[in-house]
């Protein structure tokens, strides 16, 4: 998504080419390294994907070893996870944070470079694990021993590949956090600022805290399979069971992690294509603070079938219901937000709307899972596949396409092609339920999931889902376009892209300077209230 | 646009830099050689040496261009900020690393332990799998494995240690004193305090693992117990180690004069580090060692 | 510009609704089973009523969108109103979500509560998953065998099989040795695991239990109607993870009485429980002597055998000592072995069939291994051209992804298929392996 334009803004004494992206601290640079990282890996993962709906287009095994079904099932959960929504959250971070508080660039600029350069060469030891001997690990990406243990050469690369994402993950955090705090134009409050800003704020802080305690967690397993430790064993006082509760310490968090800057980003847009200011501004962030401070003390709510005493199902149960509230508060302001503006429906606005209605069924489904009785029947079969599904692709990834459409103007000084743009959002989002509603039926039906093969039964739902998976891929190529076709040129971009947008970043012209604000903006143009018209 | 304009107008911006990609590169074939050597493939050694010592040429550049351009007064107040920033919370994702092992203690030694032995809703786990087995710290679980052995006490050694350390947490502030002061040989005299009392804290320990491995039998296959204490007190000896190489180069820095009382946050945020590694420590006695 | 008129929107999302359900109504249950325990209706009912309560709470959120997308459209022209805050409705928001959750814990707490309450059962059955079976334990009857995947499915579904799965009755959900259960009495389900963790799931028991190694988790059912009543294992456990399915037959009181006379006096043989015949081959059956005293929970303090695997040295890319269920008496299969002696014409055919069941998934039939998923060839490999010894120690125990197989199969078995490989794919290790050498094995280490 890099542009003409940009490079332009070069002076002499910088590098050029290759060696240019390679050493860059512009944070446009690493936003644009990062934006174009996720979308690789948003392929990669995605074409696992399809080769697990094709498996499972019928009964019978027709394609792949089960092991190797194994290995697509837990490599499309972590490249989507930490290859695809979290880089691209992060590059959203890198290019638009600086511009939002007003700042000339992030506040690390060397780290920031660092945190992306590291990415490439986790997911190098990551993916390579699948032309090792015996492939790559397959336990799913959480990884739970002892099964994970059994994995050969794969494991220590696997595991090495998270440490390397988790030092990724936490210096980009740091960078964010720094940022937010420390360069903010004078006159921004942190009550000023962007809901966008906020929510990564909150999201940088939980990244540096939860992604420590997976390197942990995966640690001790490495030792556990090479030292001899007994973390994990229960002959030797250890419980294959501490691993969950360590790694879902982190993978609750996580989950929020690949939420709440998508919040920020829907609490940007529908502002602006209502015309109106958000509503409820103060409440939206106290919102994502208590998502946060709850996001640390639901984890074991994906372990109600282990055996874990009653008194700590019910602890479980009551928090992670407890969530609900201030999500609700989310979505109740969105929809307040919409009331009595002036709505106009371009594509970053259809994702928002999308987002709303589709998270909402996602954030349901979490509800009836957290009923511990009821969890009974539905965990792990597909009732959960669909439930994380709606969360994560039309919560996450819807999220992250309409941002990408609004700002693509400010980052390339083109409007896409907003005819384009509608097919793939339409198509999108068609098929994206076509491929996850029935899954609640196949659940339901006690369908399980990371199954290579099943009963017949459930054979029609699974060609519905799959169709839907086919159509919904295929789709994607629509978006890839889309960027492309507007790097390469389009109508021109205005700095305020959109009639109702306000915020520093539309003060600048399109496509944005190379330095944002090489001297910090005038206070009069930081609003009084945020999003309210100057 | 360089960093030099930038520097003396309102903001600071680094030139491009290579020292980032140098340290993926290491820590690529770091993890790549030490995959490999887990995997019995003995060259990995050489892969991981290799990768640590990339990783050391990137250190020392890295933090080569960071020092010359402190010294020659390129960054303001405002970097100092976001330096300051970035270690608080460099140190604060190094508190939850230990809280994962910590919590793993706890979880082991409150929870597990009595369920081996048939507590809570694992009544049948000790009829049918562990029979007989009745909770007992330090433990090595109901296979004995790793044989019989002796647990570490809070007494000995590690109280010397907590002392050592303890006092070098008050050695490094003095050194703060007399950096504020100006008083640079009040600074070096404290700081070479605080690094011997590091290392010998590190040798020490050192000699408690060599006992504890050979004479009393407690290794890392010695159930739960030898896991959290040789996992715990391993990373934490591995940070101390850290911190006090980390010292030594504020101390050659000193003696060159680097610092000055207003501007020295290279120095504040190792000794931020160091009271950090501290106050792990004694986490670590109180828990490991005392109950 | 494609679908600007709001009108073709809900048109387009109508069409997908009604295709989507048409669609759906393709397949049988689209909903939750009611199943025939108590537990299961009144999961169902929890289940039930927490969806009304989000359709509800749906209906009201979308509905108010879809009418400010309507009536509050710029092109529409609609002016933007500018208020932004309103404490009072803040609060009103947060209350009534607050309140419904309320409504909802109240229920399924009870309900959990209900759930975890596993004393005074009629019957005890003790259930220990295995890469990739069953273990069904009686424990107050003395005898205990494997169930996994029937043979037809399991031809089935192997890769180049050309069998149709549709042509196999009950593909995948069939086993070859169901556990059976008395009807209208409380059953108590200890679940335990041998190597990784397993999940015991039958969808109309509405119960869920994970299997982990080295702790025996406990829950109950308690079955309302006869029937065959099928479910599998939901907790990823490595290849077979599709293939070990759950069978649980439910028979009456006085039914189920007859199928354990059977079984107690069938000597190791595997009882039908509609014909009430014995089964000619299959998975072990063996005897283990009960040997729990249920109402005395304080057993004396015989600490753990030496057959707790030893742990591996640093640098050892040793299997993970988690095998711990060689401790415990009931999980022996052999007790009732050892007697056997084979020739070498029965204990290649017995070899051959155990080696097809157990060992051809990843050595494959014809003995060459599959690199790919780094498992070495058995023709010609070094172990069953080498020592016995090592050969059978390797079987006995596992190394990575080879399962440890001391526990799961008999020792005859394991005699008749170590004796197997070392005679065929061209391997010249040679000699008979009877039963008691392996015997000797175990306990030798
Ligand atoms: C973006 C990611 C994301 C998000 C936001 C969520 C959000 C939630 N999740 Fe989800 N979840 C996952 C990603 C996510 N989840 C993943 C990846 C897994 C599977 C991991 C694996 O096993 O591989 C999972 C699994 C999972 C489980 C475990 C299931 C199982 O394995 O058995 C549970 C159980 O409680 C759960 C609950 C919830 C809840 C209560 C929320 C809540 O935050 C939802 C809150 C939102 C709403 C409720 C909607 C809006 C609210 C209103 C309109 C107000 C009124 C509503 C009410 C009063 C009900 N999730
Ligand atoms: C984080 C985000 C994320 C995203 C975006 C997706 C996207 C998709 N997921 Fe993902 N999924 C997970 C996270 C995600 N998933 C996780 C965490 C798991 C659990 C893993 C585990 O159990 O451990 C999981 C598991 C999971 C399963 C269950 C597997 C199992 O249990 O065995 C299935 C099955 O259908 C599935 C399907 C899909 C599909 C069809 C898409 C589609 O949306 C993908 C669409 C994208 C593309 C297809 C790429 C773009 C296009 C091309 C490559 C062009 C060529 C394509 C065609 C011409 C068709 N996913
Ligand atoms: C899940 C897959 C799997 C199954 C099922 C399996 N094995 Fe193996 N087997 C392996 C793997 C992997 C190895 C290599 C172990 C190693 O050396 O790391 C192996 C190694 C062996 C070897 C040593 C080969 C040599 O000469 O090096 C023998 C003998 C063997 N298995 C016998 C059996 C028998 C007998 C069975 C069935 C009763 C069986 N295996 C079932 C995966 C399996
Ligand atoms: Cu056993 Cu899955
Ligand atoms: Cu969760």
């Amino acid at each position: 998504m890099n542009t003409v334009a940009v490079v332009h803004e070069y002076h002499a004494g910088h590098p050029s080419g290759l060696w240019r992206w390679i050493t860059t601290t512009n944070h446009k640079d690493i936003g644009t390294l990062y934006l174009c990282f996720s979308l690789l890996m948003f392929f990669v993962g995605g074409a696992f994907a399809m080769l697990i709906r094709a498996e499972l287009w019928t009964p019978g095994m027709q394609l792949m070893d089960p092991e190797f079904f194994n290995e697509m099932t837990a490599l499309h959960g972590l490249v989507m996870i930490f290859g695809a929504i979290m880089p691209a959250f992060v590059g959203l971070a890198n290019w638009m944070i600086p511009m939002m508080v007003g700042a000339p660039d992030m506040a690390l600029p060397r780290m920031n470079n660092w945190s992306f350069w590291i990415l490439p060469f986790a997911f190098i030891l990551l993916l390579s694990t699948l032309f090792m001997p015996g492939g790559a690990a397959g336990a799913g990406w959480t990884m739970y021993p002892p099964l994970f243990l059994q994995s050969g050469v794969a494991m220590p690369f696997q595991v090495f590949a998270i440490h390397l994402m988790g030092i990724s993950s936490v210096m980009g955090g740091i960078n964010i956090i720094a940022t937010i705090l420390n360069l903010r134009a004078p006159g921004m409050s942190l009550m000023k600022m962007p809901m966008f800003v906020w929510s990564w704020l909150i999201t940088a802080y939980l990244l540096i805290a939860v992604m420590p305690v997976l390197a942990g967690a995966v640690t001790m397993m490495l030792m556990d399979k090479y030292f001899g430790t007994s973390f994990f064993n229960a002959a030797g006082g250890g419980d294959p069971v501490l691993y969950q509760h360590v790694f879902w310490f982190f993978g609750h968090p996580e989950v929020y992690i690949m939420i709440l800057p998508a919040f920020g980003i829907i609490s940007e847009i529908i502002p602006t294509f209502s015309r109106k200011p958000l509503f409820g501004y103060t409440s939206m962030v106290f919102a994502i603070a208590s998502i946060a401070f709850l996001s640390f003390i639901v984890w074991a709510h994906h372990m109600f079938t282990v055996g874990m005493p009653l008194a700590a199902d019910l602890f479980f149960m009551f928090t992670t219901m407890l969530i609900a509230v201030p999500t609700g508060v989310k979505v109740f302001n969105w929809v307040a937000t919409m009331w009595r503006g002036a709505l106009s429906f371009e594509t970053p606005m259809l994702f928002a709307v999308a987002f709303v209605f589709l998270f909402t069924i996602g954030g349901f489904s979490g509800v009836m899972l957290a009923l511990v009785p009821a969890d009974w029947q539905y965990h792990q079969t597909y009732f959960v596949v669909a439930h994380f599904h709606y969360v994560l692709v039309t919560g996450s990834a819807f999220a992250i396409m309409g941002a990408v459409y609004y700002w693509l103007p400010k980052w390339t000084g083109h409007m896409y092609n907003e005819t384009l743009a509608k097919w793939h959002f339409w198509l999108s989002v068609i098929s994206v339920n076509v491929l996850y509603f029935p899954m609640h039926f196949l659940g339901l039906a006690g369908m399980p999931r990371r199954i290579p093969d099943y009963p017949v039964q459930f054979t029609d739902l699974n060609q519905i889902v799959s169709v839907g998976g086919f159509v919904f891929g295929a789709s994607q190529l629509l978006f890839v376009a889309c960027i492309i076709l507007c790097v390469r040129g389009g109508k021109k971009a205005e700095a305020r892209a959109w009639d109702g947008a306000h915020g520093l970043e539309w003060t600048l012209p399109s496509p944005a300077p190379y330095h944002s604000f090489a001297e910090p903006p005038a206070p009069n143009l930081i609003w009084t209230h945020p999003y309210q018209g100057s | 646009m360089s960093a030099e304009a930038h520097a003396g107008s309102h903001y600071y911006l680094p030139h491009p830099s290579h020292w980032p990609i140098l340290g993926s590169v290491g820590l690529f074939t770091t993890a790549v050689g030490g995959a490999l050597w887990l995997e019995d493939m003995g060259f990995g050694k050489y892969v991981l040496l290799l990768g640590l010592i990339i990783i050391c040429v990137m250190m020392f550049g890295w933090f080569g261009t960071v020092i010359r351009e402190s010294l020659s007064g390129t960054y303001n107040a405002q970097v100092d900020r976001s330096f300051r920033w970035g270690m608080s919370f460099f140190i604060f994702s190094e508190v939850m690393f230990f809280g994962g092992f910590f919590g793993a203690l706890f979880f082991a030694r409150v929870f597990v332990e009595n369920w081996l032995a048939g507590g809570s809703n694992s009544l049948f786990t000790n009829l049918i799998i562990w029979k007989g087995y009745e909770p007992v710290w330090p433990s090595n679980g109901p296979g004995n494995l790793g044989g019989s052995f002796e647990g570490m006490t809070a007494t000995g050694l590690a109280a010397i240690n907590t002392l050592i350390l303890l006092s070098s947490g008050l050695t490094v502030t003095i050194a703060h004193w007399g950096l504020k002061e100006g008083n640079r040989k009040k600074l070096c005299w404290f700081l070479l305090f605080t690094i011997i009392l590091g290392f010998a804290f590190v040798a020490l320990q050192g000699h408690e693992f060599l006992d504890a491995w050979y004479k009393q039998h407690l290794t890392l296959g010695t159930g739960i117990y030898g896991s959290t204490f040789f996992m715990l007190t391993g990373f934490h000896g591995l940070h101390v180690t850290i911190g006090a190489i980390m010292l030594t180069v504020i101390l050659i820095r000193s003696l060159r004069g680097h610092f000055t009382p207003q501007h020295h946050f290279a120095f504040e945020a190792v000794s931020w580090y160091w009271h950090f590694v501290d106050v792990v420590w004694l986490g670590l006695f109180i828990f490991v060692y005392w109950l | 510009m494609l679908l600007k008129n709001p009108k073709q929107i809900l048109c387009i999302a109508l069409a997908v609704t009604l295709a989507a359900l048409s669609g759906s109504a393709l397949a049988m249950d689209l909903n939750m089973p009611v199943g025939v325990t108590p537990m299961s209706h009144d999961v169902y009912d929890l289940h039930m009523y927490a969806f009304w309560m989000c359709v509800g709470i749906g209906v009201v959120v979308f509905s108010l969108i879809i009418i400010s997308m309507i009536w509050h459209r710029k092109a529409a022209g609609h002016k933007a109103a500018q208020f932004h805050e309103n404490t009072l409705l803040e609060v009103i928001w947060t209350i009534i979500p607050f309140i419904i959750l309320i409504a909802l814990a109240i229920p399924a707490a009870r309900v959990l509560v209900k759930m975890t309450n596993t004393s005074d059962p009629d019957l005890t059955i003790k259930i220990e998953g295995y890469q990739w079976k069953w273990q069904y334990d009686y424990l107050q009857q003395g005898f205990s065998y494997f169930s996994m995947l029937a043979a037809d499915s399991n031809a089935a579904r192997q890769l180049d099989s050309k069998i149709n799965p549709f042509s196999v009755p009950h593909y995948l959900r069939d086993v070859d040795h169901p556990m059976v259960v008395p009807t209208g009495k409380k059953i108590r389900l200890l679940i335990t695991a041998n190597d990784v963790i397993h999940s015991w799931y039958v969808p109309d028991f509405a119960f869920k239990m994970d299997a982990i190694p080295g702790f025996v988790n406990q829950g109950w059912i308690e079955v309302d109607q006869p029937g065959t009543y099928r479910g599998g294992c939901t907790e990823l456990c490595g290849r077979g993870h599709a293939f070990m399915p759950v069978v649980v037959v439910a028979e009456s009181p006085a039914d189920y009485q007859k199928w354990l006379a059977a079984m107690r006096a069938s000597n190791g043989v595997y009882i039908n429980p509609h014909t009430l015949q014995a089964e000619n081959y299959g998975s072990p059956v063996a005897y283990a002597p009960p040997q729990l005293n249920f109402v005395t929970p304080s057993m004396p303090a015989a600490a753990a055998t030496g057959a707790v695997p030893s742990t591996p040295g640093p640098g050892a890319a040793a299997a993970p000592a988690f095998t711990p269920a060689a401790a415990g008496p009931v999980t022996k299969a052999a007790t009732a072995a050892p007697e056997k002696t084979w020739t070498m014409a029965s204990a290649m055919a017995r070899g051959k069939k155990v080696f097809d069941d157990n060992c051809a998934a990843c050595h494959m039939s014809d003995g060459k291994g599959n690199a790919a998923m780094g498992v070495p060839a058995i023709a010609g490999g070094p172990l069953p051209n080498g020592p016995l010894a090592a050969h059978i120690s390797l079987v006995l125990h596992g190394k990575g992804i080879m399962p440890a197989w001391g526990n799961a199969l008999s020792d005859a078995d394991l005699a008749a298929v170590i004796t197997f490989e070392r005679n065929s794919f061209g391997n010249h290790g040679g000699g008979l392996v009877q039963p008691a050498d392996i015997a000797r094995a175990k306990t030798a280490h």
